[in-house]
């Protein structure tokens, strides 16, 4: 029975998703167990990077066939309320994760969770197969936006598509397929289920999914959350700052036009502004080597 | 052993309701369990449109007169209700609520116990309701939660002993107020499920029963402010939300499909569209 991480990236003219995916792998390896990892990605991305430098980060890389993309979905990157690009979001490869892990137990991450504990060594072999969370908090253990607890306030819950462990088994199987279904009938399913804006969101599309796998209730019992039940999310207004060590880093956190410097210790993060981690790659790699 | 659903309906538009829930019932249970007796007063039994006739088990007009005749809320006849069903098992309804699926199997858990209230009563989206909003006469005086809307008893003295407590307290609410709540906590109109709860509580009913099943009995409460919306207005929840009865009779809102008893409260969701959808279901013409 083979298990290990798989990050998904692909990069746009303004993120290396390959670079961040280096960094979530360094910080996995650095923080978990042994354990194999893989990137799912596109040529393209893929050399941009030496090989030599990928090996040291990945076990196993996956080159998916090109991804028609069925929304022009522009994104803008934040780095804090002071600086954004606005570069084309290439997620919609996503659901073709389940097809494409080389595992049988599967830990999709996205490479802007930055692991710097070991509870998600405890998946492994989960009676579930299917584990994802429906809660992100802030540090100050506020819920994220209103829209980021149910898609709309009348409707149904969100979950998180930042972690998620599967194994290779017909109910995943039919989740991944229901999430690529969901995403060929985006406008449907947001006619029906009105959630806001126009990017194609897997956020979305997986509690969508998973509602439609309850029997269009809202079961508690089918879904299970990862060991810890939120995902600790630090927002694109915030900014990584600095590594300590492997697993203590600290950010700058928003706060009525200020920031306030918060040092985390042993607590997975995700953390959305992709440019800050990104300002910091030769200081996190050195650390986590 | 007899067993049942009752409910109080008065008047046309009640008489309606209760016809739309006796549908339902004979959609959704097996059909030793989708039986649906009304009380209804003696001026209006004769006057029943007899297409609803067809449908009620027994309508049975409601003794000592009908002491809400007067009044808008017609609550009045509540303790009456052990004496009107002709069950020996009962489970007496609001006659605003229709049925989504097969309860069946709540009869036997039911029957274990003497008199069982449903409590933890539930949203549309199945979160148990725990917004004191509307009850805040049960939090400050510590009544038993209980929602008489959904109310199983047995034919027993011990609950013939519990109705009479319940008329009493209906005929003499202002000295149980009195009794009972605090000043500042008491409530100045008297209300079926108040009545009830403090019943309950002079008599142990709860402790008596000794109910111990979790999850149900229950049903879904379309009360608006009670729905944990975050951001919507108190307008009534059938102007909120999209709803759909399917011509297979199943409701889904906002894509929830209702499993549980439905209390829509809201008299203009029973649309004779909808109650058209549960005739066709039912081949009746």
């Amino acid at each position: 029975m083979t298990k290990g991480i798989v990050l998904f990236g692909v990069n746009n003219s303004h993120v290396d998703y390959v670079k961040l995916a280096m960094i979530a792998s360094a910080f996995a390896r650095a923080n978990m167990s042994e354990l194999n990892i893989c990137l799912i990605t596109d040529n393209a991305s893929k050399n941009v990077h030496d090989e030599s430098e990928l090996k040291k980060y990945f076990d196993d890389i996956v080159i998916m066939d090109e991804v028609q993309n069925l929304f022009t979905n522009i994104r803008t990157y934040r780095n804090t309320q002071n600086i954004s690009v606005k570069s084309e979001f290439k997620n919609e490869g996503r659901a073709s994760i389940y097809s494409l892990s080389p595992y049988n137990e599967t830990l999709l991450i996205d490479v802007d969770y930055l692991i710097c504990n070991n509870s998600l060594d405890a998946v492994w072999g989960n009676t579930s197969n299917v584990l994802i969370n429906k809660q992100a908090r802030t540090f100050k253990d506020d819920f994220m936006q209103a829209n980021d607890t149910r898609l709309n306030d009348f409707g149904i819950p969100m979950y998180w598509a930042t972690v998620i462990y599967f194994k290779k088994c017909d109910d995943a199987e039919m989740l991944f397929s229901l999430v690529d279904f969901i995403k060929e009938h985006w406008e449907f399913y947001q006619s029906r289920y009105k959630f806001p804006g126009s990017l194609f969101r897997n956020d979305y599309a997986f509690s969508i999914a998973i509602h439609l796998m309850n029997g269009y209730t809202e079961s508690s019992d089918y879904f299970q959350s990862l060991p810890i039940d939120r995902i600790l999310t630090v927002t694109d207004n915030d900014k990584f700052y600095k590594i300590r060590n492997k697993n203590t880093m600290s950010f700058f956190l928003s706060n009525n036009n200020s920031f306030l410097l918060t040092e985390t210790s042993g607590l997975n993060v995700h953390c959305m502004n992709k440019l800050s981690i990104l300002e910091n790659e030769l200081s996190i790699l050195e650390t986590l080597k | 052993m007899t067993r049942g659903f009752f409910t109080i309906a008065l008047g046309e538009e009640y008489h309606r309701l209760a016809y739309a829930l006796a549908l339902s019932l004979k959609i959704t249970q097996p059909e030793e369990y989708s039986k649906l007796s009304i009380g209804v007063s003696l001026k209006e039994k004769a006057n029943i449109n007899p297409k609803y006739l067809d449908v009620f088990d027994q309508v049975i007009e409601i003794p000592w007169g009908d002491l809400s005749a007067t009044k808008k809320w017609k609550f009045e006849n509540e303790w009456k209700s052990i004496h009107m069903t002709p069950y020996d098992e009962t489970i007496k309804l609001d006659a605003d609520m229709i049925f989504t699926s097969d309860i069946s199997e709540w009869w036997k858990y039911l029957s274990l116990s003497e008199g069982v209230f449903a409590t933890d009563v539930k949203t549309y989206r199945n979160e148990t309701i725990t917004s004191d909003i509307c009850r805040k006469v049960f939090t400050d005086n510590n009544l038993p939660n209980v929602y008489s809307a959904f109310f199983y008893f047995k034919r027993s003295n011990s609950n013939f002993e519990f109705f009479k407590l319940v008329e009493d307290i209906f005929k003499n609410w202002e000295h149980y107020f009195q009794e009972f709540f605090d000043v500042k906590n008491r409530p100045t109109f008297v209300s079926t499920d108040v009545v009830f709860a403090l019943a309950s509580k002079i008599s142990n009913y709860d402790e008596c029963n000794n109910f111990k099943v979790s999850g149900f009995p229950t049903f879904v409460h379309m009360k608006t402010e009670l729905q944990k919306w975050v951001k919507a207005s108190n307008d009534p929840w059938i102007e909120q939300v999209e709803y759909f009865y399917n011509n297979d009779c199943q409701l889904t809102i906002e894509n929830y499909i209702q499993t549980l008893p439905f209390h829509y409260q809201i008299k203009e969701f029973m649309t004779d569209d909808i109650i058209l959808k549960m005739e066709n279901k039912l081949g009746i013409k």
